[in-house]
């Protein structure tokens, strides 16, 4: 079947100066998915965003969007909320969503009826008139998401969407967020959380240095980095496993260990050191290794490979 | 791409226009202007008593004389009457209790040694200087009485009498007109000074804009809908809607008080009212114009400054060399309107910077001839449209600087790409 693409990045470069931020990415978005921008700050994931959007223009490469070239009509498709968030603090909050509903070139009555459901939908409809200035952060946050999708965009792109939020908020953006997805809007969002990636989005991209590390459907990207790490806890003390070697990667505390197995080497194997030593298991688990695991095995490999590069 | 415009405009102009410094600078400033200038005219005019009750001490007895042979057909505001040296003190104490307005001393050979006047108020300049052309007609007299002409009071008065200088302003078409240069000079001067400020004004106002933007990062969203040459045109034309909508209520204003003034013309403000209607039509126009055309050219370059700019301290010192290209022209024109036809004048009313202003100047003063006119404002719009295009290639990339501010050199490649 026919991929339906919403955004494809084709082999785009970019630089500042002499800094290399975007070295050659490629990927693409299909539409209807959450799809996660993962990386380490100061990867490119801003830089990526501002290309897609058009902010920047690529030195090389090409940006597609519903598999056409990037063209300034196309600014009105995105709803984008940046990192660094921002708003006209003595607008009132009425006329400020409605200059940026407008300047999307959404000039309907329904305008106004959108953004009192959004007042609504997020309990700030009692300041409507008030100004920017007179909201808590909070507050502020969610104005600023109501801003990103007021003009009903098709493709929202989120950077950071989650940073500096309360948990309540961080709450209810997820939900919204998912709401979003399931009207069958393509949401794109950047992050250096993992765990949260994990748990939101259909495809991910990997970047660092300005390179995709990884990128694909979550759950192939699992399957492929994911074969035979192993979580054991136990009461007893168990550092001892980091004397051994069948591990490419480890993480080992006194009582708690997460660690992926050398190829060729069998959970069971392990299993065995700890009947011999006679180590009484709290848990003994052979699972899909998180995100994080494989974010920072890829990057460190990354680096290996970048040295060795120099080295020769 | 133009509702996109559009849309920033609207903004700039609607949030602009309902700030309160706004309604203070346009109305509440001319208001107060009008009430400062005209108030102690027309207060002027229309207080003080009917006549003045004036003592006189004749010690020459010249006056005296005079005084008491001329009476019947004395009607003046100035009422004299006689008294003499004994009664100072008293006379003291009615000025004190307002009974008379002041007393005079007329030493001997006053013609000579002048006279003293007590009175409360030293400056009611009107009744000092009607007095001393009082004491001007019995001085020339009682000269020519020692000269042994004898003459009627009448003959006096047309013997002293001075000669009216009356100024007329030539013009190419028409006839000359009558105009009176001190004032003329004084609201050509302060028309001029509305443009100086406004400009400075909405250049600092629009570049604050640009930085406050940046500084809030309300910069990145506004990318994300709108091209950096959308988001600046919008920003340029909704001030500059702002400074125009400024200068036709202060236009407004100017014409009430012309309005007024004609009305009164006989009662309160002769030579102002005269000045307005020496000001034809025309003359507004080629205000707008000249201020449209200094608006546009230097606020693109504040634009251009504040989007290198990441916070106002940045600023104040990189926009320093633009504001000395709205200063000098200022002075200059200043200096250049004794003489706005000079070589200096018609030079200068052809470069951009100084024309909207030297010209302006040359066009409300003088009557240049119109292929002038029409050349500077053709170099001036060039030199404009120009000079947008510049800051609009800054200002693209400008606005996603942040941090260090860019080199010099660095902004000249920006320029030429």
């Amino acid at each position: 079947m026919e991929r339906d693409l919403a955004i494809e990045v084709l082999d785009v470069e970019k630089s500042f100066g002499d800094v290399k931020a975007l070295d050659g990415i490629t990927f693409s978005i299909e539409r209807g998915e959450i799809f996660g921008l993962l990386g380490p700050n100061g990867a490119g994931k801003t830089t990526t965003i501002r290309t897609i959007l058009g902010i920047i223009l690529p030195d090389s490469g090409e940006i597609r969007v519903n598999g056409e070239r990037f063209s300034s009509k196309m600014r009105d498709i995105f709803g984008y909320l940046p990192e660094e968030r921002g708003l006209y603090r003595k607008m009132r909050v009425g006329d400020l969503i409605l200059f940026f509903g407008r300047s999307k070139g959404f000039f309907s009555r329904e305008l106004h009826e959108k953004i009192d459901f959004w007042l609504k939908k997020m309990e700030l409809f009692e300041y409507k008139n008030k100004k920017i200035e007179e909201l808590s952060k909070g507050m502020q946050q969610k104005i600023q998401f109501v801003i990103t999708v007021i003009s009903n965009p098709d493709i929202i792109i989120l950077d950071e969407p989650f940073s500096g939020l309360d948990p309540i908020n961080r709450d209810l953006f997820k939900e919204i967020i998912l709401d979003l997805n399931g009207e069958g809007k393509t949401i794109i969002y950047s992050t250096h959380n993992m765990e949260e990636a994990e748990k939101l989005s259909n495809s991910i991209c990997l970047i660092n240095r300005g390179k995709v590390l990884i990128f694909g459907k979550l759950g192939e990207v699992k399957e492929k980095y994911g074969t035979n790490s192993i979580v054991v806890e136990s009461e007893d003390d168990i550092s001892f496993l980091r004397d051994y070697d069948f591990f490419s990667e480890v993480d080992i505390y006194k009582n708690y260990a997460e660690f992926t197995l050398k190829e060729g080497v069998k959970p069971i194997e392990i299993l065995k050191i700890f009947t011999e030593k006679g180590i009484n298991l709290k848990k003994f688990q052979v699972l899909e290794p998180s995100l994080r695991r494989i974010f920072v095995s890829s990057v460190k490999e990354e680096e290996r490979r970048a040295e060795g590069v120099l080295e020769n | 791409m133009f509702w996109k415009i559009r849309e920033v405009l609207r903004r700039e102009y609607i949030e602009r226009v309902r700030k309160k410094s706004f309604w203070i600078s346009t109305f509440v400033l001319p208001l107060l202007f009008l009430l400062f200038t005209f108030l102690p005219l027309f207060l002027g005019t229309v207080s003080g008593p009917k006549v003045y009750k004036i003592g006189i001490v004749d010690e020459d007895g010249y006056v005296k004389e005079k005084l008491t042979s001329e009476k019947k057909g004395d009607k003046g505001k100035l009422r004299f009457f006689l008294t003499d040296k004994s009664e100072i003190s008293k006379l003291k104490k009615d000025v004190l209790n307002k009974k008379i307005t002041g007393y005079i001393v007329i030493p001997h050979e006053f013609e000579s040694k002048g006279i003293s006047f007590y009175t409360l108020n030293t400056n009611n300049v009107k009744l000092i200087k009607s007095i001393a052309e009082k004491f001007r007609e019995f001085a020339v007299s009682k000269r020519l009485k020692k000269m042994n002409l004898n003459l009627t009071s009448d003959e006096m008065k047309k013997i002293i009498e001075g000669v009216k200088v009356e100024t007329f302003k030539v013009k190419k078409k028409g006839k000359a007109e009558k105009s009176n240069f001190g004032i003329s000079f004084l609201v050509v001067f302060s028309f001029i000074f509305i443009l100086y400020m406004i400009l400075i004004m909405y250049g600092a106002i629009s570049m604050r804009g640009v930085i406050e933007e940046k500084s809030s990062r309300i910069m990145e969203v506004l990318l994300s809908m709108y091209s950096p040459f959308e988001l600046m045109m919008g920003k340029l034309l909704g001030i500059g809607f702002v400074g125009l909508t400024q200068i036709v209520v202060y236009m407004i204003f100017a014409g009430i008080i012309g309005f007024f003034a004609a009305v009164q013309a006989v009662l309160i403000l002769p030579q102002i009212a005269e000045v307005f209607k020496n000001f034809n039509f025309s003359i507004f126009i080629y205000y707008i114009v000249f201020f449209l055309l200094g608006y546009f050219m230097y606020t693109s370059m504040f634009l251009g400054i504040g989007s290198l700019c990441s916070t106002e301290e940045d600023a104040q010192n990189i926009q320093a060399p633009v504001v000395f290209l709205i200063v000098i022209p200022f002075v200059s024109t200043i200096y250049l309107i004794q003489n706005p036809d000079s070589l200096v004048s018609v030079i200068f009313s052809f470069i951009p910077f100084f024309s909207p202003m030297v010209m302006f100047m040359r066009i409300a003063t003088t009557s240049p001839p119109f292929w002038q006119v029409l050349l500077s404002i053709v170099i001036t719009a060039l030199f404009t449209i120009f000079s947008v295009k510049l800051s609009a290639k800054i200002f693209r990339i400008g606005v996603l600087m942040y941090g260090k501010r860019p080199s010099f050199k660095e902004i000249f490649r920006w320029m030429r790409e």
